[in-house]
């Protein structure tokens, strides 16, 4: 136990996260079933994964506001770091996992309920991460299948990162502030983006256009290439701000 | 074991809590910490803790920094605060999931404080057991860890009379050469007979810390009907019983510290008190 990064104690922080949250696990999982028993659909899994997500997410930290709750969180032997490797299980890896198996567990359930009433199954889309593509071959569309299983896990980590960061930084209503600060930061983004067009080109209308056009139809190129890094690099820095916010973290 | 230097703290936005705080604690003592409300005991528990940290000046808990949280020294310390939050799991299930964190935890131990405080079942729910007994848990939990560091908060707050004997004799068993306790009380009653050391707090500092030993030697307590005319004390105040007093132990006297009437005397007369003990 010597260690800065110890498996034993992160697996230790995960049973102790199971044991005193089963009630509700038991409950958050039942609605996610019943929802997916109703709605099974591969676009109501996505609304319902990030969602859910979301709520899942910001309660991780809300308890550090609570002083007894604080000391008994910070109090446990363990660094911030296996604390916070524990967080992003539970939120990333075994929330997306969960929501998965309460798909596959909710749409087996309406099957069953609908062979058992009209004794016809009905038809149901069990790879939730494939979708239909379209390509231009000799002059002809064909259409194909793709899977955005690392897309959605991606983009879903990212979610979860910015929500995680939001739990630690915000100490109430969490999820209404950290949207807030998205859109504020997307403002402000957007306005410096706005200003260097505006100092390096004479239209900086048409000069977006041209540069959006360029980072989407090629990105072998270098906006491209920089654009796809900061996609991929964006959840591991949020984790990073949350390991440094969670260290600083006092009670 | 706890070396402080120097400390200073305040919340944010508020005026200095601590300031220039010098205070060493070693093992093998039990230690009572007095003070006012809003003295700051409780935030120095805290502090060394490492649960906020220090706006100036050094902690050093075991060789560490506190506010690093490392996980070697946090399983050394098992800070018992005054309230707890809802953990709904029952006490069976804590242990299985909080004693492997502790390398010196004792589950025979646990079972005999759980008995000594008459809590029959472990399958018992943490969050249906009243306050008082949730405290008992804790308590018989905190005892258990064997950590060379015990820091407990009001411990006996909460606790019904039966259970406040039964606790001053488990931190007594449970105290060894190798372990430094800490209580932190306005409870001074609970906790004569069993500290070691008294520590007051005032004015943001530590104005008084001498060894029970030490206060006997220079100091007398005396309890009369009235004061009389050989009796010079340095602090008097009216009891039930007429006069409480505290007199300056010249005739090698025996007596038994009256913690109360000892900290209403720092406060009254701390630099005729202190004086005594830097002779």
């Amino acid at each position: 136990m010597e260690k800065s990064i110890n498996i034993k104690r992160i697996e230790l922080l995960l049973k102790r996260y199971i044991f005193e949250n089963l009630n509700y696990e038991i409950m958050f999982w039942g609605i996610f079933v019943l929802l997916f028993t109703m709605v099974h659909t591969t676009q109501f899994f996505g609304i319902v994964l990030n969602l859910g997500g979301i709520i899942f997410t910001v309660r991780q930290y809300k308890s550090l506001n609570h002083t007894p709750s604080g000391i008994h969180f910070f109090m446990v032997p363990a660094t911030q770091l296996e604390k916070l490797i524990s967080t992003i299980i539970l939120t990333t890896l075994y929330f997306f996992v969960m929501s998965i198996m309460a798909f596959i567990v909710g749409s087996s359930l309406a099957a069953l309920i609908s062979y058992i009433y009209s004794g016809t199954p009905i038809d149901i889309q069990w790879n939730v991460f494939a979708t239909t593509t379209h390509e231009i071959q000799n002059g002809m569309l064909h259409a194909g299948t793709a899977s955005t299983f690392w897309q959605t896990l991606g983009n879903f980590s990212t979610l979860q990162s910015v929500f995680l960061l939001g739990s630690l930084y915000f100490k109430r209503n969490t999820t209404a502030k950290t949207i807030i600060s998205l859109i504020g930061i997307g403002i402000l983004l957007a306005s410096i983006e706005l200003f260097i067009m505006q100092k390096v080109f004479v239209n900086p209308a048409a000069s977006m256009q041209s540069i959006s056009f360029s980072v989407s139809s090629n990105s072998n190129n270098s906006l491209g290439w920089i654009s796809e890094m900061g996609g991929l690099l964006l959840t591991p820095y949020l984790w990073l701000i949350c390991y440094y916010r969670l260290k600083e973290r006092e009670v | 074991m706890v070396s402080i230097n120097k400390l200073d703290f305040c919340y944010p936005q508020q005026s200095k809590l601590l300031e220039n705080l010098t205070l060493q604690l070693l093992p093998g003592h039990t230690h009572g910490l007095f003070g006012k409300n809003g003295e700051g005991k409780s935030t120095l528990l805290k502090l060394i803790s490492g649960l906020v940290f220090p706006t100036g000046g050094e902690i050093s808990v075991l060789g560490f920094s506190p506010q690093k949280r490392a996980p070697q020294m946090l399983q050394n310390i098992y800070f018992l605060p005054e309230e707890y939050p809802e953990i709904i799991s029952s006490i069976a299930n804590f242990e299985k999931i909080y004693a492997p964190f502790y390398p010196n935890f004792n589950n025979a131990q646990f079972d005999n404080y759980l008995e000594e405080f008459e809590i029959k079942s472990k399958q018992s729910e943490l969050n249906k057991l009243s306050q008082g007994q949730k405290k008992k848990v804790m308590i018989a939990f905190g005892l258990a860890t064997n950590t060379p560091l015990l820091l407990m908060d009001e411990p006996t707050n909460g606790l019904d009379i039966p259970s406040k004997s039964q606790f001053r004799r488990m931190v007594a068993s449970a105290a060894n050469a190798e372990r430094c306790i800490v209580i932190s009380t306005h409870q001074v009653r609970d906790l004569e007979k069993l500290i070691d050391s008294v520590i007051i707090m005032e004015q943001h500092q530590i104005q008084f810390h001498q060894s029970i030993k030490n206060i006997i030697s220079k100091l007398v307590f005396k309890e009369t009907e009235f004061i009389l005319p050989d009796d010079e004390p340095i602090y008097a105040e009216k009891s039930m019983r007429g006069v409480a007093q505290i007199l300056e132990n010249k005739n090698n006297e025996n007596s038994t510290v009256d913690i109360e009437l000892l900290f209403n005397a720092i406060l009254a007369k701390k630099t005729t008190i202190c004086q005594l003990f830097e002779n």
